[in-house]
């Protein structure tokens, strides 16, 4: 089985919120790189916990949807303090994450 | 001298029109500490929920049994939604993450009511971050308010 590899998601999910922040994203570093990174860290437990058998489809989709909505308020916050368009960076952070999961877990996170 | 004191009102003009300032009012006090009094009363909850789903007593975590930090969280949410709502209306940021902070405890709720069974390797940290994260990045957003009145400090 391949291994996730947290940096490398981190790296990836910094890139792109660089680009979408500008400027703005030296204020919010140690607040995005550390929700960034519980964020990535919380969707690959749950789906080791789907590839285990622990947890059913409909789990999996309901504890997502709540760190979906807790990420949703990161990037609102992110929105409101720098001005930026925080569904932008919601869809291009989940996509990382999700394609880092796929690749490494064969499961399909349903983002 | 007296045209460049004349030029000094038009330069003052464009350089007004030329910054632009976003002013979000979306700060309010009870709103702030009623956050705080949630996510203590969260934490708490989950501590003592966590203790019952990984035991061997398959009925402890009954939802039944939480029904007052339930009751209570309910009081808070309709605090926090009703101040929101009384908020200026640019203050949207703010309303979309009230609105979402009640998704997740929906989403929490419904799911301790359809059950939260057994599991040693499983301790739902994901669910309590979840919430957490929530609750603080709400408070972050309205500390920067308080701060600034500003979006961009």
């Amino acid at each position: 089985m391949a291994t996730i590899n947290f940096k490398q998601i981190l790296d990836d999910s910094i890139v792109f919120a660089k680009a979408e922040l500008g400027g703005t994203y030296k204020k919010l570093k140690p607040f995005a790189e550390h929700e960034f990174t519980q964020f990535a860290e919380n969707a690959i437990f749950l789906a080791q916990l789907r590839q285990d058998g622990i947890i059913g489809k409909d789990e999996l989709e309901t504890r997502l949807t709540l760190q979906k909505l807790a990420f949703s308020n990161v990037l609102l916050t992110i929105q409101g303090i720098g001005l930026v368009s925080a569904q932008n960076l919601v869809n291009g952070i989940l996509g990382i994450v999700s394609k880092a999961v796929t690749s490494a877990l064969s499961i399909s996170l349903p983002v | 001298m007296k045209n460049k004191l004349l030029l000094l009102p038009v330069f003052c003009i464009i350089l007004l029109t030329s910054c632009k300032v976003t002013f979000i009012t979306g700060y309010d006090q009870v709103l702030d500490q009623t956050l705080g009094k949630m996510k203590r009363d969260f934490n708490l909850h989950f501590i003592k929920l966590s203790r019952t789903i990984q035991d061997n007593d398959p009925r402890n975590q009954d939802f039944v049994n939480f029904q007052d930090y339930y009751d209570n969280l309910e009081v808070d949410m309709i605090t926090i939604k009703s101040r929101s709502q009384s908020l200026d209306k640019k203050a949207s940021i703010v309303n979309e993450q009230i609105a979402n902070l009640d998704a997740a405890f929906k989403v929490f709720i419904n799911q301790h009511k359809g059950g939260l069974p057994d599991r040693r390797s499983d301790d739902r940290h994901d669910m309590r971050d979840a919430i957490n994260t929530s609750i603080d990045a709400i408070t972050r957003l309205q500390e920067a308010l308080r701060t600034t009145g500003k979006t961009d400090y």
